[in-house]
């Protein structure tokens, strides 16, 4: 076929993967992938720190970029302790936010006139400022603590892993379903060797977003108040201080956490769904 | 063969000559010689099928000869001139295995669509709205004008495809695996229909197929093209009497010319 | 190509019985989420302070202000606020990100280098980085709008990419063989075809930028806007529990009437375009 021999002249950004791997063409690959935005990035910072010098506003403003990043280093184990707790609180919500989400959306997809109420309301939820419920969390536990912040990690989560599941189990092949109709399995055989198989690819995906969302999420609820050896927490209080090189140490913390978990999302995927060819494809690809 | 009477041309003839045409694609893997020492000639009102097994590169000659495709050793001369500036030029029309139609416009609007990219039309609407129902009539659709793709029948749409592909009058047509998407009975109808559209505006067709039977009921040359690397091991005057009719596939020359096909095509 | 509405995959649907279940389900779900909630509060005991009865929530709207003023108009108003620093906000974003969603997919050597940045910055926690900021900016609704275009700008690049550089090849090899100038290509094909994921993203931004504009609001405490509603019905609780559940209502209302304007958008866009959905 003309286009398949042609190939695709809008592929802006596909890099092909390669028959031969080895370690250092790994790392090449890795290098090459990389460099462009770090180079962009570091021109960025640059930029930072010579506006800075040529205009010279207040420290308590905007800080400068090494400024930061000294103050990073000095408290970093500090900051990676804050860290660790605002992760773990992004973690706990993301898992029972995501478990009750996969149990009700299993449990929901195969029956399609509750299954699409449900995620009409779930798609309501969802793009409704759920943040905005953590003061009354905070009410119901009696304080701004980790239970509030994590339940509301866990409120924000919840859509968006819900409607990944029923998507995902509603996109079964039915040639398969009829092949294990076919065996007489039973229902639990046939969820477990093929709807939840099937539906890995959009269940990982929405995890990725999920990921994300829980640990944003449980900064900004840290900023409602609560016990301060969190990073939103600590970002608050820096704030407060007018101490802003510490306000962009924690954030930079932040960043960095958040994409540890993206990568740990992203790496779990990609073992779980080696054989898939778009996920391959989105592999090398920026996505 | 005889293809009738011409209707009135200003001149212009359509030919396609390819010269020891090779063409490698480099990947990571390694390079894939497509096509090697390659020639062909296309003549002014051919209809020029060429069949080859899968991937022996049909569509990339067909993609070098419209410019679509990259560089290439050897000559292709489009109407004498390079591929290039052929298309530049706005020299032929183009129908893909995939109909393409743009699902956000009506059929008249995608007939329409050359048109309004080349400015052609003689810059007024009325004008273009002319050439648009006169290819609808051409290809059978007169009354469709209003509706949407996704209304439409594998057929159907490819039809609008031939409408959008000669909308703006070229003189070459080029044609890849147009019907290859579409089954059997519908691609036995569509092939009369083609053949009358053939008949009518007495466009040169090149059309790649994989089907010896369609393209002997179709064409008046068929060329056989080899595996990779691709050349063409066989021409082969096909000499039906036109116009073709669904009778012509029970003539025992018909037959012969199948059979004649499918040995060079076996045998290369 | 189909323009699908709705982030679900369409379901089986069934004939008139499967439409009459659908339906009271749907109603069926609020309702059971009231009667849990009335449920718990009976069998648990739940003061009234941490847990108000649902009635009392709404007729919480109907009650007056300490200036006569009705409290659900009070509620709209600052509601209203909120919307448009949040507006202001999702139109910056738009067409910031839709400016360099074309530079991301036209220009692949810039693309490969920012795109990786456009998706890492979701990870910086402006919302928190907030408070300096507005110190920075002002603390007046413009540096509200900006936060809230800061959050609701990642969507609309992503999707945008996506659409852009997703046409189909056979319309790009299409307009290669008419010679289509660059730009007839791209009014013609490629803006079209990226509609569907425009939308997409913009459904997200819109949510986005009301969350953004909320939680904006929240540090600085002063203003008219419902997120320093709720700071202020947060901290003053005790005195009147209902009206945290009013405002937090209310900030609720705003998100959806954003979503469901974006929607409504969407479907007006996607009939005229004439695309089957």
């Amino acid at each position: 076929m003309i286009v398949s021999m042609v190939g695709n002249p809008a592929a802006l950004m596909r890099v092909r993967t390669s028959a031969v791997s080895g370690l250092s063409a790994t790392l090449l690959r890795g290098f090459r992938r990389w460099l462009p935005p770090l180079a962009i990035l570091l021109s960025l910072i640059s930029l930072w720190e010579i506006s800075m010098l040529i205009w010279k506003p207040a420290a308590y403003l905007l800080p400068r970029p090494h400024d930061v990043f000294s103050t990073w280093i000095d408290n970093i184990s500090v900051l990676s302790q804050y860290g660790l707790h605002t992760v773990r609180t992004a973690i706990v919500g993301a898992a029972i936010g995501g478990s009750i989400a996969f149990a009700s959306g299993a449990a929901v997809a195969p029956i399609p006139w509750v299954a699409q109420p449900c995620l009409a309301y779930t798609a309501m939820l969802q793009a409704t400022p759920t943040i905005v419920l953590t003061p009354l969390a905070a009410v119901w536990y009696g304080g701004p603590g980790t239970a509030a912040r994590t339940t509301i990690v866990a409120v924000a989560v919840f859509p968006m892993m819900f409607m990944s599941t029923v998507r995902g189990l509603s996109m079964t092949p039915p040639e398969l379903e009829r092949l294990m109709r076919g065996y007489a399995a039973s229902r639990t055989k046939m969820f477990l060797k093929i709807r939840l198989p099937a539906a890995l690819p959009s269940i990982l995906s929405g995890l990725k977003v999920v990921v994300t969302t829980a640990m944003i999420v449980a900064i900004v609820a840290e900023l409602f108040g609560g016990p301060t050896d969190s990073l939103g927490a600590y970002m608050r209080q820096e704030a407060a201080f007018f101490r802003s090189r510490d306000v962009w140490a924690g954030a930079l913390t932040a960043v960095i956490f958040g994409l540890i978990l993206y990568l740990a999302a992203a790496l779990l995927e990609r073992l779980l769904l080696h054989w898939d060819p778009s996920v391959r494809a989105a592999s090398t690809a920026n996505n | 063969m005889s293809v009738g009477e011409p209707r009135a041309r200003d001149g212009r003839s359509a030919t396609i000559t390819l010269s020891h045409v090779g063409k490698t694609f480099l990947a990571r893997s390694g390079a894939t010689i497509a096509l090697q020492d390659l020639s062909l000639e296309v003549r002014d009102r051919d209809f020029l099928s060429v069949v080859g097994p899968s991937g022996c590169g049909k569509s990339t000659l067909l993609a070098l000869i419209g410019d679509l495709g990259g560089n290439y050793d050897g000559e292709i001369k489009v109407n004498g001139r390079s591929p290039r500036q052929a298309r530049l030029d706005r020299e032929y029309g183009i129908v893909f295995q995939e109909a393409a139609l743009l699902d956000w416009r009506r059929v008249g609007e995608n007939v329409a669509l050359p048109l309004e990219v080349m400015n052609v039309g003689q810059g007024t609407r009325r004008d273009r709205q002319e050439l648009v129902d006169r290819m609808l009539e051409l290809v059978g659709l007169s009354g469709f004008k209003k509706h949407y793709p996704w209304q439409l029948s594998g057929g159907m749409k490819q039809r609008v495809a031939i409408a959008r592909a000669l909308v703006f009058e070229p003189h070459l047509l080029l044609m890849d695996e147009p019907f290859g998407a579409l089954d059997e009975i519908t691609r036995e109808r569509m092939d009369l229909e083609l053949l009358r559209i053939f008949e009518q505006t007495r466009t040169t067709i090149l059309f790649i197929t994989h089907s010896i039977a369609e393209a002997v009921f179709l064409s008046t040359r068929v060329a056989v093209m080899s595996g990779r690397p691709g050349r063409i091991v066989d021409m082969i005057d096909i000499d039906l009497p036109f116009p073709r009719l669904a009778e012509t596939r029970q003539l025992p020359e018909y037959f012969e010319f199948v059979t004649r096909v499918r040995r060079s095509l076996t045998g290369a | 190509m189909t323009f699908a509405l709705g982030q679900a995959k369409r379901l089986p649907s069934g004939g008139a019985t499967t439409a009459t279940r659908r339906a009271l389900v749907f109603v069926a779900i609020p309702l059971l989420f009231l009667s849990i909630w009335e449920l718990y509060k009976y069998v648990n005991g739940v003061s009234d302070y941490k847990l108000p009865h649902v009635w009392r929530i709404f007729t919480y709207f109907t009650t007056r202000l300490s200036n006569g003023e009705l409290t659900a108009v009070f509620l709209a108003r600052s509601a209203w606020t909120t919307a448009l620093e949040a507006l202001l906000g999702l139109a910056v974003a738009i067409v910031l990100g839709i400016s360099l969603a074309l530079l991301i997919a036209y220009v692949p050597k810039v693309g490969r280098g920012v795109l990786p940045l456009v998706v890492g910055s979701q990870a910086v926690p402006i919302l928190a980085l907030a408070p300096p900021l507005l110190v920075w900016l002002g603390t007046d609704w413009k540096s509200k709008a900006i936060i809230s275009g800061y959050v609701a700008f990642f969507p609309i690049v992503i999707f945008a990419v996506r659409g852009f550089t997703s046409t189909k090849p056979e319309f790009v090899l299409l307009m290669r063989s008419y010679a289509a100038s660059p730009w007839s290509s791209f009014w013609k094909i490629r803006l079209p075809a990226a509609v569907p994921h425009l939308f997409t993203g913009l459904r997200a931004a819109a949510s986005l930028s009301v969350v953004g504009a909320i939680v904006a609001e929240l540090p600085v405490g002063a203003g008219s806007g419902i997120g320093v509603v709720i700071h202020d019905a947060a901290q003053f609780y005790i005195f009147n529990p209902r009206a945290l559940w009013g405002a937090t209502i209310a900030a609720f209302a705003l998100g959806a009437t954003f979503f469901g304007g974006v929607v409504l958008c969407e479907r007006l866009t996607l009939a005229r375009l004439g695309g089957k959905h």
